[in-house]
């Protein structure tokens, strides 16, 4: 969702360390996350492989968008399906709004798509329609009046006992702190939303251009629902979504599964193709693709950044992330958040919106370690952390002085003589540092002491020892 | 050298010519030297980072010899994100390729160019070794400073629990997100502890520099050292 | 006017990317039934095996398992696939204005477990304890079914029951995913789904809950020879 002014992690990330409950949540849930991601990765002795064959289908498809979504929507039209396209997240909402008020419907289940999140959906609906998440952590969040803090898992920063208060406070339901009774009453609240609705909107993770089918991965089997009982499907998907054969999921469904939860497969992997047929006995009689660009053929224009588009949305990077870890998602403010949003959120949005998110990262790499698709995050990061810097306008972040600084020490150390000038004076400030009210050395001390200098340089101490005393 | 050590760590440096001759290597020290241009390169400001990275390229072109670093930070800055800020086809670029195919982080270089594993070390302690993210990731040495570790006399290697995660320093992070970047250290300083380790070993001064402050501001301090200082420490000879 | 000016610009943005690469080759790992009631054990599901005559006793201990009294069953076709003879059973051939039949496996009388119905409304379908499909093909290396919609078979009936029963014949056992999708490619069905054990989620603390939306029982009966 457009914001109008820039996000600001490090604010909201000082509140979040300070959050405990945030922090035993976190590492609570991530803590398990993580164990099962590493277990179903390591049974796979062909991990390397998969890797290396999804990037290079998610590369190929890349470099030749149009003609692959061309083919795609052919294929969707062949089986009976509207294809919409929407360059904007404006657009792409209108889109759906239309299809309700041309049809009088007025509710909506709605099924787990962070496209929907990005484009803000659930917002513009919610105006004039009745609009539910179906799948359980969207639905407590959707409850909460927040916005999901993962890719994959939204109400990770919540414990049981919130969530069981949340139920108390907005369903008049008690569910002790029991999360089979949670879930227990979210499915039959849920039933009851189904059997009313008229419209059904989903996500989509792949959608293979061959076949014309739409994949969506799921658990619970709310998508399955949402595509079932209503009259009328929905899907909104990104251009980058597609993928040239539907045969490649052998390779990709593996890859984003065990990224994302750590299972061999999920409970359910839902391949989409139209509308129900004349002679099948239920299913929507209407079906509709909804194809959003939002800023990705911006992205793709860009050689340094593009690759960004080959994300499969796992949430594999979030998990292993330590900022991540230690601040959650709702501190990036964004849609996309930890280090896929870090690079995801000042593209799509704009490097002046989200000025801070590429410099959220101690680039440890572990991210594009974890990545399915191996996308370089570390060296995006380092891109994009180049560009706001050197952005114009009063919006840009900039570390005051930093620029300036860089310039004057890379001067520096572009000369011996320099260089040793340099080393000379800032053992002469060193003392000084510690004592200014803002600055590096400030920051540093947040927390720790400040080292000193040795008495000696090394330059100096080899010398000697070379010279002989 | 790496100018950290340079200018903080003298010692890591010594220690690191003195290991390497007495392996019978002749070691040169080029005073021309300055940065490997990583600090301005993290900070995403590229043309600065390119202007070091010349300097350092107009030091070192001209040689053949192994480039030895003792910090698997500044050799992963200069064995794979130093082509990258020239162009592609610049002469800068092929310079800085066949630059990068002569670095060796200290640990590589020991034990996989060298075939030492022993360096003649002995320590009686328990030490937990502690991996720096870019010799980890970007370089890809996990057994090899831990073979080292173990061959040294007297000591014995422990684990710590989640030791491929970051320590918290990351550069510029250190400053611009202080209170995250010390949460990362502290939780690290907490396995530490929990390890009964009487020494913390990595391959990067940077790391252990921020973890020994947080834990001087804790008033709990630790013995840290760097990997360098361990290899070249000699049984202490009682008077 | 939104597709001509996205594919435009894509059009104007394609460059020399990588090949795509040859698809991975499907295994022929051994014994890839044993696999895949292995691997379905392990994802929740409840298998049986009704080879060798012992369909009829798979079928009630399906009904002991799920409490049910009746097993819903849409596609009668299909199920000659799976060595089941039937023949319409009398007078509740009408019941609540619906057709229903009343079926005997293997043609014997006194088992008048497998009901056919149609049409139906979603108020009906809430009732049902317990619905069967065929299984088009099952996945050795995961323990995955697929489901597929077609003449007579919907989306609805394998997805609202709180138990699921799919027969599943030992030859539409392949060895892993990538054999799936070289033995099967999508035909005339609007919906396809991959089942793997019973519906459930991880959403609270990342906590195992069985049976949140879809069946909180997946039973397989193997049949064929």
């Amino acid at each position: 969702m457009k914001t109008t002014t820039p996000l600001r992690f490090r604010s909201n990330s000082r509140e979040a360390l300070n959050d405990r409950q945030l922090r035993d949540n976190l590492r609570h849930t991530l803590g398990k996350t993580l164990h099962s991601r590493e277990a179903a990765v390591a049974e796979l002795p062909h991990w390397e492989q998969l890797r290396r064959h999804a990037r290079a289908v998610k590369l190929h498809t890349l470099s030749r968008l149009g003609r692959t979504l061309r083919r795609l929507e052919a294929a969707v039209l062949e089986r009976g399906g509207t294809v919409l396209w929407a360059e904007t997240a404006a657009q792409a909402t209108q889109l759906v709004l239309d299809l309700a008020h041309r049809r009088d419907f007025t509710r909506i289940v709605k099924s787990k798509s962070m496209l929907g999140e990005e484009i803000g959906l659930n917002e513009a609906l919610e105006r004039r329609l009745e609009v539910v998440e179906t799948d359980l952590g969207e639905f407590v969040v959707q409850l909460a009046g927040q916005r999901p803090s993962h890719l994959v898992a939204p109400a990770l920063h919540l414990s049981r006992a919130q969530v069981a208060a949340l139920f108390e406070e907005k369903l008049e339901v008690s569910v002790g702190q029991d999360v089979e009774r949670i879930t227990a009453a979210a499915r039959s609240i849920m039933r009851r939303h189904f059997q009313r609705a008229q419209m059904g909107i989903t996500g989509v993770n792949f959608a293979a251009a061959d076949s014309g089918t739409l994949v969506v991965v799921e658990n619970e089997g709310n998508a399955r629902l949402s595509v079932s009982v209503p009259r009328l499907h929905v899907a909104i998907m990104g251009i980058e979504k597609v993928i040239p054969r539907l045969a490649d999921l052998s390779v990709f469904l593996p890859l984003l599964i065990r990224s994302a939860t750590g299972q061999r497969i999920t409970s359910y992997v839902d391949l989409i193709q139209g509308p129900r047929r004349p002679d099948e006995p239920d299913g929507p009689p209407e079906f509709v693709l909804i194809l959003v660009d939002n800023g990705r053929s911006r992205i793709l224009a860009d050689p340094a950044l593009r690759e960004t588009l080959a994300c499969i949305r796992c949430g594999a990077c979030q998990n292993v992330c330590p900022v991540f870890q230690s601040v959650g998602g709702h501190a990036y403010g964004s849609t996309y958040q930890g280090p896929i949003g870090a690079i995801l959120t000042p593209q799509l949005d704009g490097v002046g919106q989200a000025p801070e998110h590429p410099f959220a990262s101690s680039l440890c790499g572990a991210c594009r370690e974890a990545c399915p698709v191996g996308i370089p995050i570390p060296e995006i990061l380092v891109e994009l952390r180049g560009r706001v810097q050197s952005r114009k306008g009063a919006q840009a972040w900039r570390i005051p002085g930093r620029k300036w600084a860089f310039a004057l020490w890379a001067w520096c150390c572009s000369s011996p003589g320099r260089y040793r000038r340099l080393l000379r004076l800032s053992r002469r400030l060193w003392p000084l540092a510690e004592r200014l009210p803002r600055g590096a050395a400030r920051s540093w001390s947040l927390g720790r002491t400040l080292p000193h200098p040795a008495p000696r340089p090394f330059r100096d101490l080899y010398r000697d020892r070379k010279e002989g005393p | 050298m790496t100018c950290l050590v340079d200018q903080f760590f003298p010692r890591v440096g010594l220690d690191t010519v003195q290991i390497l001759e007495r392996l019978g290597l002749e070691v040169h020290f080029d005073p021309r030297q300055t940065c490997c241009s990583q600090p301005a390169h993290n900070a995403g400001l590229q043309a600065e980072a390119a202007r070091v990275a010349g300097h350092f390229l107009d030091v070192y072109a001209a040689g053949r010899e192994p480039i030895v670093v003792p910090s698997g930070s500044c050799a992963a800055m200069l064995k794979v994100a130093l082509p990258r800020l020239f162009g592609e086809g610049s002469s800068r670029r092929d310079q800085a390729r066949q630059v990068a195919e002569r670095v060796w982080e200290l640990s590589d270089f020991l034990v996989n160019r060298l075939g030492v594993e022993s360096t003649g070390a002995a320590l009686e302690a328990r030490v937990a070794y502690h991996d720096s993210c870019h010799s980890l990731r970007e370089l890809g040495l996990r057994e090899e400073p831990r073979r080292l570790v173990r061959a040294v006399l007297g000591v014995e290697l422990v684990e710590l629990p989640n030791s491929d995660r970051c320590c918290g320093f990351g550069g510029t992070f250190s400053v611009d997100f202080p209170e995250i970047s010390v949460s990362l250290g502290r939780e690290k300083l907490d396995r530490i502890r929990a390890s009964g380790a009487d020494w913390v070993v990595a391959s990067d001064a940077s790391c252990l520099m921020h973890l020994e402050s947080i834990a001087r501001a804790c008033g709990q301090p630790i013995r840290t050292m760097h990997l360098a200082e361990l290899l070249a420490r000699r049984r202490e000879v009682p008077a | 006017m939104s597709r001509s000016r996205i594919l435009g610009r894509l059009d104007r943005l394609e460059w020399e990317g990588p090949d795509l690469p040859d698809l991975p080759a499907g295994a022929e790992g051994a014994d890839p039934v044993w696999r895949f009631v292995r691997a379905a054990g392990e994802a929740g599901a409840i298998v049986g095996d009704g080879r060798g005559g012992r369909l009829e006793e798979c079928l009630q201990e399906v009904l002991r398992v799920t409490g049910a009294e009746e097993i819903y069953w849409e596609d009668e076709e299909a199920l000659a696939g799976h060595g089941i003879e039937y023949r319409l059973r009398d007078p509740r051939a009408f019941q609540d204005g619906k057709l229903v039949y009343s079926l005997h496996p293997n043609g014997r009388p006194g088992f008048p477990l497998l009901l056919h119905s149609r049409p139906r409304t979603g108020q009906h379908l809430e009732r049902i304890g317990l619905s069967a499909a065929s299984a088009t093909r099952g996945v050795a290396d995961t323990g995955t079914l697929l489901h597929e919609t077609g003449a007579g078979r919907g989306r609805l009936l394998s997805i609202l029951p709180p138990a699921h029963l799919f027969l599943l014949r030992v030859s539409d056992v392949v060895a892993d995913a990538a054999a799936l999708f070289e033995s099967w490619t999508p035909g005339e069905a609007s919906l396809a789904t991959l089942v793997t054990g019973p519906s459930r989620t991880a959403d609270i603390e990342k906590t195992l809950v069985i049976g949140v939306h879809g069946p909180r029982q997946c039973l397989v009966i193997l049949t064929g020879s």
